[in-house]
């Protein structure tokens, strides 16, 4: 833990130091009205107490709880503003970070899940550490200077006090251990619920028509009551151990009085010395038991740190910046590829050629969304290699990447903003002439007519006042404007939106000219006339032909052939 | 003060804020009250080893020996063991009714959503609705199981120990009230100003500004990656996180002075009572014991205070979130429906029905037609005609703006919901698989048989990829390397129909697209499921409804024209120039020239 928040500091280089001399003035200004204490008990023992001596005392009291008072808030100001500005580079560190990811990193991760990294973790820390720094380092002086005192006081006594430290720590360190196991099965639970519950929000349609709403679905009403008994469990185990952490300090303290008694009747010990320690005793526990209640806070805040400190660890993809590629020709050596532990491509080993057609075949899970991926560089194989040109795609920076790619999937992803401006995206430099021209070629301009403002309209957000096939035709008038050499492009997008399936076929029809084209296919009329048919079965090649020869192999590709053939045929009827 | 004022504004509800709070923790009165108690004896019993020592000092300085009987050390730690297990009793009973507390509200709240309109929950995100049952719900936590005991114990340790005082020395346990009334004072100043208010609201502003603009940058990354304009993302992103960082700077500025204050004020409380004891001590009137003991308890309860002042900001936090979950529980209307049961006649007659998601866009214009019994009646249109919310209509998601829907005589409107959506059978667009087993999924909660689930599932086509699963029927949908595709997720969508076997049925049929390798399999299905029932078909593709007893054109949210498919094509303009288009897209192909 303590290891993270050194990292974190010279990580956003903020100076430790400046806050660390603060503290440590703050933490001795704190101590002081102890010290004093100690010196007046000690002369109220003398045989005549000097009066004016105590008074100086007094004094001295005031004064530095006038220079407290002056400094106090700069310093808490001072470590506060630091903390602060700390996250604040944390967090565009962590932008930073974001955007040199792998893309298929977004694939993998809830949006929401990442963004709570920079907004909810960074909070934690910013909010923990801003008021347990202060708190800790007072502690720590506090403490120190005490225990300086009563050990010159008389060594035995203080060795007793300060034996309860250790004995507490202990104990409150098998309390955290036994916590984060604990808490381990707690969060499980609390993400158990969320998922649950956004299941029961998607699908609530489908409980609602089979009545199934509210306490009758089991899988909700399960999850909320495993959530309550594991946190109740997280309180009622360790619970015991925490408070024994703070009792030890009293029992430690009342040894010290049996001590100190039964040696005043041995005469080993004068009765000044244990009025001081009583009077001591107590206040020297005060700042550790805050300790510990930080120690606990910090415990926590450091949960959110890993977090943030695996992101920023997070191992990002190299390359160089190439521009232009003499040839596009995409090929598969032995290329190997697992997801979350599932091996999706096996030794696969193939050629796309360049400006032509090649279209990918095979049930769904069969790995053709994946090779996709891959040729964008979304994700890095784990074995073998992929070329583009020639050039290993691992040596071409992602930026080059995607420079040369165009890629129309299902899902699209729109500014709130106008229809203009989202198409311009494709190229940011391009004239008003040319996007007019993309969204003619692209039959957006097939559907301005219903909307108020033309391609000023503006979408919603993500797009929400258009339906799924305009959507998809502003993205191909954007990959028509960026006008990239290779085109990835899942067929399936049509039919997203049948009624206007024809447009969106015209404005595919437009895009992949002069290219070289990878389309992962589902309606196989659709790439009929294919350079290249890949089939693929289980994450292996199975067939590679066009379509006349793999009609003549009458094998896997046949087969779907046929039975598509007959579902076109069906038709309804009572 | 704060509390009335907000009572007089929230007049649909009892109260909110701190008296919501407690209506809610009284819930669990018994448990709270339990854990309250336990905490007061609890910190009576921790100042026991003060007195004892108060008591070993005045004997240390008034006779000069330690003859302490050892039996009063022995009660010392009684005590405070004793005061520890009360504190862990006093946590645990909190705690319990915390949980306890949540869970309800919990259940409750999915309870009331499922009661409610469709078009509510639609309007959110799912993310919002998860962050008020996870995070705000759980925030409460705070307020019941920490805030209780903590408030008991910060409210009697100073007036137990202040009692104490005074039986002691009232003069000295006097002026001790000094820097209590010194921190009240100071921290009402702090926490009651106007400015201060402002303050806290612009800091919650910013930070919510802040959250926004990440949220929006993270979400766009993946296209400005791939398009290549990270920079002026980042640049959007980095200026509102600078905003941030600069406001709490201002922000700093102004509460770190009371902070200061507070900080000196608790860390040097000791002056006052230090100068009065002096005094009295060299006056002769004050025994050393005495003065011992107000220097090691006299100040030390305001610590306990320290508590309560992080309290407040708490209590916003969880009464904001409070409030979200109030205006689920409360502010909105759930439908009220009738109790009459159905009678035996299956048609469904919509009369001048208007419709509008949004007030002022109507989506549906006075539509008339009825759907006989055991026919099937096909929508079909351009996207945005209309015809999806048309479907979601007969189930009552939404309530018609305008005119009435109604089955047999019967207006839905007075329908039970629970009659209502045992006849009415729906299949969507998209599937929706539960965490729960396959069995389970296909039964949804009904009475059926393990043989009536298999036969159901043999006709929607999914018995045999289900017996390939490790578990078969009880294999549990998301569990690792249990992977089901589109189409597959559908026809179990499918089995669950059958299974329940409506009277009637409203059917999306782009269902079919989700999976184009085995769409002919759920097609398949889809002609034996609609024998025998009165069904209205939303068509996307006009080939597959040819056959359909009548059609009906919508556009634009009115109908354009009803009839049979030989009909229409000589009617209806509209109707014509679809079926050309959809017979031109049938023979697509991608092509290089």
């Amino acid at each position: 833990m303590i290891r993270n928040i050194i990292y974190l500091f010279n990580f956003t280089h903020v100076n430790i130091k400046r806050i660390f001399l603060g503290e440590l003035f703050h933490g001795f200004l704190l101590a002081l009205p102890t010290g004093m204490l100690l010196l007046v008990i000690w002369e109220l023992f003398s045989d005549v107490p000097n009066e004016s001596y105590l008074w100086k005392i007094t004094g001295i009291m005031s004064l530095s709880f006038i220079v407290q008072l002056l400094v106090a808030g700069k310093i808490y100001v001072y470590t506060n503003k630091m903390t602060y500005r700390m996250c604040s580079k944390l967090r565009l560190s962590l932008g930073d970070r974001l955007q040199k990811l792998p893309l298929g990193y977004y694939k993998k991760r809830d949006p929401g899940d990442l963004a709570s990294i920079i907004l909810q973790d960074v909070t934690n820390v910013e909010t923990i550490l801003g008021h347990a720094l202060p708190n800790i380092f007072g502690s720590i002086f506090g403490t120190f200077f005490l225990s300086l005192f009563l050990i010159s006081t008389d060594w035995q006594m203080a060795v007793i006090l300060l034996f309860a430290v250790p004995c507490a720590f202990l104990l409150a360190f098998a309390a955290t251990l036994l916590m984060k196991k604990l808490s381990h099965s707690q969060i499980h639970y609390r993400n158990e619920t969320g998922s649950r519950f956004i299941e029961y929000i998607l699908g609530i349609r489908h409980l609602k028509v089979h009545n199934q709403t509210g306490e009758k679905f089991k899988t909700l009403e399960k999850a909320f009551s495993d959530l309550r008994k594991a946190s109740i469990k997280l309180e009622a185990i360790p619970g015991p151990l925490i408070l024994l952490s703070f009792v030890v300090f009293e029992f430690f303290f009342l040894l010290m009085v049996y001590v100190g008694l039964s040696r005043l009747t041995e005469n080993t010990i004068n009765i000044p010395v244990i009025v001081a320690f009583l009077i001591i005793g107590y206040r020297l526990y005060e700042p550790l038991k805050l300790f510990m209640v930080d120690y606990a806070v910090l415990n926590y805040m450091n949960t959110s740190l890993v977090r943030i400190l695996d992101l920023l660890k997070a191992p990002l993809q190299g390359g160089e910046k190439t521009t232009v590629l003499e040839s596009y020709e995409i090929e598969f050596k032995k290329v190997t590829f697992s997801y979350l532990d599932r091996e999706i491509l096996k030794e696969v080993s193939f050629t796309i050629p360049q400006k032509a057609m090649t279209a990918l075949v095979g049930a769904s899970g069969s790995g053709k969304t994946t090779i996709a991926n891959l040729i964008a560089r979304f994700w890095d194989v784990q074995k073998g290699a992929i070329t583009i040109g020639q050039k290993d795609l691992n040596r071409i920076s992602t930026e080059s990447v995607y420079g040369m790619i165009s890629e129309v999937f299902q899902d699209v992803y729109l500014f709130d903003d106008t229809i203009y401006h989202n198409i311009l995206i494709g190229r940011p430099d391009a004239k008003e002439a040319e996007v007019k021209e993309v969204a003619e070629k692209a039959q957006v301009m097939e559907f301005l007519h219903q909307l108020p403002d033309g391609l000023n309209s503006r979408v919603g957000e993500g797009g929400s006042h258009l339906s799924g096939g305009q959507k998809q035709r502003i993205s191909i008038a954007r990959a028509i404007l960026k006008d990239a050499p290779i085109i990835l492009l899942d067929e399936a997008t049509a039919s997203l939106d049948p009624e206007n399936e024809i447009y969106i076929q015209q404005a595919i029809q437009e895009l992949v000219q002069e290219k070289t084209v990878v389309v992962i296919a589902h309606k196989l009329q659709t790439i009929r006339s294919a350079d290249k048919i890949i089939v693929l079965e289980n994450g292996k090649i199975k067939e590679e032909g066009n379509h006349d020869q793999l009609l003549k192999i009458d094998g896997l590709y046949a087969s779907f052939w046929k039975t598509q053939q007959q579902t076109t045929g069906w038709k309804l009827a009572v | 003060m704060q509390i009335d004022k907000e009572n007089e504004s929230e007049k649909r509800r009892d109260s909110s804020g701190i008296g919501r709070l407690l209506v809610l923790a009284g819930e669990r009165k018994k448990m709270l009250i339990l854990s309250g108690l336990l905490a007061l004896i609890h910190a009576a019993l921790g100042l026991i080893p003060y007195v004892i020592v108060f008591y070993i000092l005045s004997q240390l300085l008034q006779t000069g020996t330690g003859s302490i009987p050892l039996s009063w050390l022995f009660w010392a730690s009684a005590a405070i063991t004793g005061s520890a297990f009360l504190l862990y009793g006093s946590g645990m009973a909190s705690h319990v009714a915390a949980f306890n507390i949540l869970y309800d509200l919990r259940t409750k709240i999915a309870d009331k959503l499922g009661k409610l309109p469709l078009g509510y929950v639609n309007s959110s995100s799912s993310g919002r609705f998860k962050k008020i049952i996870s995070d705000d719900v759980e925030r409460i936590e705070q307020f019941v199981a920490h805030g209780i005991p903590d408030v008991v114990k910060a409210i009697f340790l100073p007036l137990l120990t202040l009692g104490f005082l005074f039986s002691v020395d009232w003069r000295l346990a006097l002026v001790s009230l000094f820097p209590l009334v010194a921190v009240i004072l100071a921290s009402m100043y702090s926490f009651s100003t106007p400015r201060s208010k402002e303050l806290m609201d612009k800091y919650h502003l910013s930070l919510e500004e802040m959250n926004s603009g990440i949220v929006e940058f993270v979400r766009a990354m993946p296209v400005m990656k791939i398009f290549g304009q990270t920079a002026s993302n980042f640049k959007k992103f980095s200026d509102t996180v600078r905003e941030f960082e600069h406001f709490v700077g201002k922000w700093l500025d102004e509460s770190a002075k009371v902070w200061g204050i507070l900080m000196s004020l608790i860390n040097n409380a000791l002056i006052p009572l230090f100068i009065t004891g002096l005094i009295l001590y060299f006056n002769g009137s004050l025994l050393l014991a005495v003065f011992f003991l107000f220097l090691i308890l006299g100040v030390g309860y305001i610590r306990v205070l320290f508590v309560l002042s992080t309290f407040g900001p708490q209590i916003t936090m969880i009464s904001q979130g409070l409030k979200r979950i109030d205006e689920i529980l409360f502010d909105v209307q759930a439908h009220t429906y009738g109790s009459d049961s159905i009678s035996a006649d299956y048609s469904i007659t919509f009369d001048e029905v208007g419709f509008s998601y949004h007030a002022g866009h109507p989506v549906l214009k006075k539509v008339s037609f009825t759907a006989p019994q055991n026919t099937i009646t096909a929508l079909v249109g351009p996207s945005g005609s209309g015809k999806s919310t048309l479907g979601q209509l007969v189930p009552r998601f939404y309530d018609v703006s305008e005119g009435a829907i109604s089955i047999g005589n019967q207006h839905i409107a007075e329908i039970d919901e629970h009659h209502l959506m045992n006849e009415v059978g729906i299949v969507f667009q998209d599937s929706m698989m539960f965490y729960q087993s396959m069995l389970d999924n296909i039964k949804m909660g009904s009475d059926k048989t393990i043989d009536e689930v298999i036969e159901a599932s043999r006709v929607a086509h999914c018995h045999d990829f289900i017996m390939q699963l490790p578990k078969g029927y009880d294999t549990h949908f998301g569990d690792k390397g249990v992977h089901l595709s589109g189409g597959e997720q559908q026809r179990i969508q499918l089995a669950r129909i059958v299974l329940k076997d409506p009277k009637i049925l409203v059917l999306d049929e782009a269902t079919a697209f989700s999976d184009p390798e085995n769409e002919h399999l759920i097609m398949q299905a889809f002609s034996k499921i609609i024998q025998n029932k009165t069904v209205i078909i939303i068509a996307h593709r006009l080939s597959t409804i040819i056959n359909a007893d009548q059609i009906i054109v919508l556009e634009q949210g009115k109908v354009d024209a009803i009839g049979e498919h030989a009909e229409l094509l000589k009617n209806s303009h509209l109707y014509r120039k679809m079926w050309n288009a959809h017979q031109r897209a049938k023979e697509f192909e991608i092509t290089y020239e």
